[in-house]
């Protein structure tokens, strides 16, 4: 995950929109640049492009111009992005905001390079414009170029697809979301911290993609994905001494509409993480050594992030990412010839699951969504891939892992919803740690390091609990545990059946220059990771003194 | 022309046109229009290029204590009233925000900044050099038998922001990046390099290609060493990572409440005290020669040259208008830019003088391990070399490490003079003004042995 755009957090992302108070006004206004071409508005917000209006009209002319212009491809994405936002501090809302941005992308390969270039500006003559520059760039960028591009087929279709949502977020009035917050504000401070200074930061924003993708093989493809991003943190402070210690609630965005929040258990967890922050205050440092880790699932599945998804992105494993996100340990000569993971772990790239952020009808080259295993068994077996990359390792089709984060963004290799399959036999938390001699429980998502190549990392929690002797013991602070990811994954000797299995996620997974963001869930059940490091942060922090104690892997 | 970046005048005159369809108590916007244009190489091929227009417009409506914002690009007549409409329903809507401050009046003074760069507006002409310089890698990279990977970035940004109590400001800014990657063609080994400017014909691409492929070369076969706390030289691109992550905690309420390493007991801070190497001066100034930065921040609110330290003592912390007003003190502005006093010598002049030590060229994924004392952990990437008596002796395995930057600036032994430079890790702001540092001690936790 990109560190900025999460401190940055949902208020200040690009986009968002209107709903449907307007929804009765005719877009037919005229901007600077010429005509701009009116959406038809819905109740709720606006319904983009059907069949048989001005847009789809507009693309078929862009991609016929394209053609006459030399392209052996084009793709034209018209895309509306619509983010709402609230943010609560303490009992003060701070700040609401809705944002909306509309666009168009014109994608072109010329003399077997690519070529793109996208404008707000949705008009016949800005996209006549798009389409030249775009040619123009191919042609021009084509003399720099080795081996002509050379896409995987996939079938033309016409289709619809809209994440299943119960209840639309944008329709919940901003006063009732606020509210919500405001009230579990008041629920954390109710919690008792012996004086001290609680501090709650919250907040809940909707994103909605309005989607219309045209291509010139054919394909008309439209999608409206809907997601759901809340979050909270509550801090304790003494005042007296400096101390302060974190929670993050373990709430999670997920591709699903206001019943997420209204099915979550808020009301618990939110007073849990009150008090949690305020033991942790006095908790025991833990004593750094080797430890069997209980990873739970609002923990792990960022592991699995970092671990299995960025490592088999077919993009790394070719050098494309070499100078920015970095590339993989797992090589192209590794396929299908290289063990992983113990049996126990099969992994599946899953554009399909049930609220994820990643599933979608298609993906941005218009590939059907589609469930394959990456790791069979502990075997690797498969990468992410897209149309361009499929047949450089020799494969007949594209995986659909295409992905643009705005119109204003070439797509290109993301990955999909990444999870861990549950146990197939019964096997629960209770029986892991009542099976766990000398354990800790790491809950929760603190701070994610790891290496270019996927292979060293470094991972903390929200919260730790000491496990002793098949007992779940007292909390436990400044754990982190260092590992190197073939090992580690080989070191898994337990996992829970599906009764322990959630989704997590995140909005916010960065690649590419420019950097885009990606959202991404990975569901999976407890696991348990034997003999692993753990180290003090604490005693980190003291520098040079702590050095003797430090092993270190190779 | 269609898809044009739209002048500050026109911006300005959208701005009014928007405060003229509100009914608010007060209202302000602020607008965005740029062009962006990149290129990516990789495996010595093209992978993509691109570019794209666009103009935001963000209006936030004002009642009492009631504020909602909207952002849309639509800027047409209908897509405008309808966007200024929604900002007063919200308004109407939200609850009372007790920390929402009136705005800035009129007549603030702004400094000028020479951030823009004529050159770098013509498109055709940008276009062109992002394939020179990618040509240029490419060329070098197959001469040489390595793999380049790199991207050049180019935009050219307009913005404004008005108020309906008169207050107008905008500025408008250039800005090219260029990083490179050159690797061996087994993968086992990197180098890396970066440049930025406001102007694209100063990046000096040459010297960035033959950087990247020293290092590459240079690192072959690298020796192991034992994790532990050695003599370090941070280059200036690895320096701003460090400088942006200390920045991310400058903020005073953060201090005051107890909740930064700054924080001290009773509310107090540590604005004073002698927390780093007395030669340490640490400033943002937009108007900066080699570094120009944006004039103006949220609420257009003045940026000006602000010394965070100086003499090694933390001089002072951002302080909100919220936070001035709650703790009766001055308002203190962000920075747009970051500017680290050096020495005399050049980087390259300087390392002559290193006795020993480690020489880290980048990092990467730096994430926060302890706030109370700011340790930060990350990995070292693309060049980690050991050096005696002012020459590189071999190539080292890269390490993880566990630091903070307060600690590294109370270690510093010596510095070169600063050169225009850019973090690497999640950065996306102006360029900077970094030395190389020489620090007499850093952390490394364990051998990674990412390549």
């Amino acid at each position: 995950m990109n560190r900025r755009i999460f401190i940055k957090g949902a208020l200040a992302a690009g986009a968002i929109s209107l709903s449907g108070v307007d929804s009765l006004v005719a877009r037919q206004a005229r901007s600077k640049a010429g005509v701009r071409i009116p959406m038809t508005p819905y109740a709720g917000g606006f319904v983009l492009v059907k069949p048989g209006t001005t847009e789809q009209a507009l693309c078929e002319t862009l991609i016929q111009q394209a053609k006459t212009s030399g392209a052996s491809y084009c793709d034209v994405r018209l895309v509306r992005y619509l983010t709402q936002s609230v943010g609560v501090q303490d009992k003060v809302v701070t700040g609401i905001s809705d944002n909306e941005s509309y666009g168009i992308g014109v994608r072109v390969i010329k003399d077997g390079t690519w070529g793109f270039a996208a404008s707000r500006n949705v008009s016949a003559d800005s996209g006549r414009t798009l389409v030249d520059d775009a040619c123009g760039m191919a042609a021009a960028n084509a003399k720099l170029q080795t081996a002509p591009l050379d896409l995987a087929p996939v079938d033309a279709v016409t289709a619809e697809w809209k994440t299943p949502i119960k209840k639309n977020p944008f329709e919940v009035s901003f006063k009732d979301r606020a509210q919500f917050l405001l009230d579990m504000h008041a629920l954390a401070a109710t919690v008792d911290v012996s004086g001290k200074k609680l501090y709650v930061n919250s907040w809940m924003s909707c994103a909605r993609e309005e989607k219309y993708f045209a291509s010139s093989e054919g394909s008309k493809i439209w999608q409206e994905i809907t997601r759901i991003d809340p979050a909270s943190w509550l801090t304790v402070a003494n005042p007296m001494t400096g101390d302060f210690a974190s929670r993050a609630l373990f709430v999670l965005p997920q591709g699903r509409g206001y019943e997420y929040i209204e099915g979550y258990n808020y009301k618990d967890e939110i007073q849990q993480a009150a008090k949690d922050a305020h033991e942790k205050l006095t908790a025991t440092s833990v004593e750094p050594g080797k430890y069997d880790l209980i990873l739970h699932p609002t923990h792990l599945w960022l592991t699995i992030h970092e671990s299995i998804g960025h490592p088999t992105e077919l993009d790394r494993a070719l050098g494309y990412e070499a100078n920015f996100a970095g590339t993989s340990f797992v090589t192209v000569d590794k396929l299908k010839d290289f063990t992983y993971a113990t049996d126990l772990v099969t992994v599946v790239a899953d554009r399909t699951q049930e609220g994820g952020l990643a599933t979608v009808g298609f993906d941005d080259d218009g590939v059907p969504a589609e469930e394959y295993p990456l790791i069979d068994k502990g075997q690797f077996v498969d990468y992410q891939t897209t149309r361009e990359q499929a047949k450089m390792i020799k494969e007949a089709r594209s995986h659909g892992q295409s992905y643009a984060q705005g119109w204003w963004n070439i797509p290109f290799q993301r990955m999909p919803n990444v999870s861990l399959k549950p146990n197939e036999k019964p096997f629960s938390l209770q029986d892991m740690i009542k099976d766990t001699d000398k354990g800790i429980l790491i809950m929760g998502n603190s701070s994610y390091s790891i290496d270019q190549q996927r292979y060293n990392f470094q991972f903390t929690g929200q919260v730790a609990y000491e496990v002793k002797s098949g007992k779940l013991g007292k909390m436990l602070r400044d754990v982190a545990y260092q590992s190197t990811t073939p090992k580690f994954w080989k070191s898994l000797d337990a996992l829970c059946d599906k009764s322990e299995y959630m989704l997590g996620g995140a909005m916010n997974d960065g690649k590419g220059e420019p950097m885009q963001s990606n959202p991404v869930s990975h569901g999976c059940p407890p696991a348990r990771f034997s003999n692993i490091r753990v180290i003090n942060t604490k005693s980190e922090a003291a520098v040079a003194k702590h050095t003797s104690m430090i092993d270190y892997e190779s | 022309m269609h898809n044009d970046v739209l002048s500050i005048d026109d911006l300005q005159s959208i701005a009014k046109k928007v405060l003229s369809y509100g009914k608010s108590e007060w209202a302000e916007v602020e607008l965005t229009s740029g062009h962006y244009g990149n290129l990516r190489y990789a495996a010595n091929t093209v992978t993509t290029s691109g570019a794209h227009v666009n103009t935001n417009v963000g209006i936030t409506s004002v009642n009492g204590k009631r504020a909602g914002s909207v952002t849309t690009n639509d800027l047409s007549e209908d897509g405008l009233r309808r966007a200024v409409k929604r900002a007063e329903e919200i308004a109407t809507l939200a609850p009372e925000n007790g920390e929402l401050m009136p705005p800035l009046p009129p007549g603030q003074s702004y400094v000028r900044s020479a951030a823009y760069d004529q050159a770098s507006t013509d498109r055709d002409y940008a276009a062109n050099e992002r394939a020179r310089i990618a040509q240029l890698a490419i060329k070098e990279a197959n001469l040489r038998q390595l793999q380049a990977a790199g991207f050049i970035e180019s935009s050219t940004q307009h913005r404004c922001y008005r108020n309906s109590k008169g207050l107008a400001v905008g500025d408008e800014h250039t800005r090219s990046i260029y990083s490179t990657t050159m690797r061996a063609l087994d993968g086992m080994s990197s180098g890396w390099s970066k440049a930025a400017s406001h102007s694209i014909a100063q990046l000096d691409p040459q010297t960035v290609v033959r950087r990247a492929a020293e290092k590459c070369v240079a690192w072959n076969s690298p020796r192991v060493m034992d994790p532990g706390t050695y003599k370090t030289i941070l280059e200036p691109s690895a320096v701003a990572d460090m400088m942006q992550q200390l920045q991310d905690s400058l903020d005073a309420r953060e201090a005051e409440e107890g909740r930064s390493p700054f924080s001290r007991p009773n509310g107090t801070t540590a604005i004073g005290e002698q927390l780093f190497s007395e030669k340490i001066h640490l400033y943002s100034d937009p108007n900066h020669p080699l570094v120009p930065a944006g004039v103006y921040e949220g609420g257009g609110q003045p940026l000006i040259a602000t010394d965070w330290i100086k003499d090694g003592k933390l001089s002072t912390l951002r302080r909100s208008r919220f936070w001035a007003q709650k703790s009766g003190k001055p308002a203190v502005a962000g920075a747009s830019n970051l500017v680290l006093d050096g020495g005399g010598q050049l980087p390259e002049d300087f390392l002559y003088n290193v006795k020993e030590g480690l020489l880290i060229t980048s990092f990467w994924y730096i994430r926060d391990l302890d706030n109370q004392t700011m340790l930060k952990t990350g990995l070292t990437r693309d060049g980690l070399f050991w050096v005696e008596d002012g020459k590189i002796q071999s190539g080292v395995v890269n390490f993880r490490w566990n630091e903070s930057p307060i600690t590294l600036l109370k270690n510093v032994i010596d510095f070169s003079r600063p050169v225009i430079t850019a973090p690497r890790d999640g950065w996306d702001g102006e360029p900077m003004l970094m030395p190389m540092l020489y620090v007499s001690g850093f952390n490394y936790s364990s051998q990674s042995d990412a390549i």
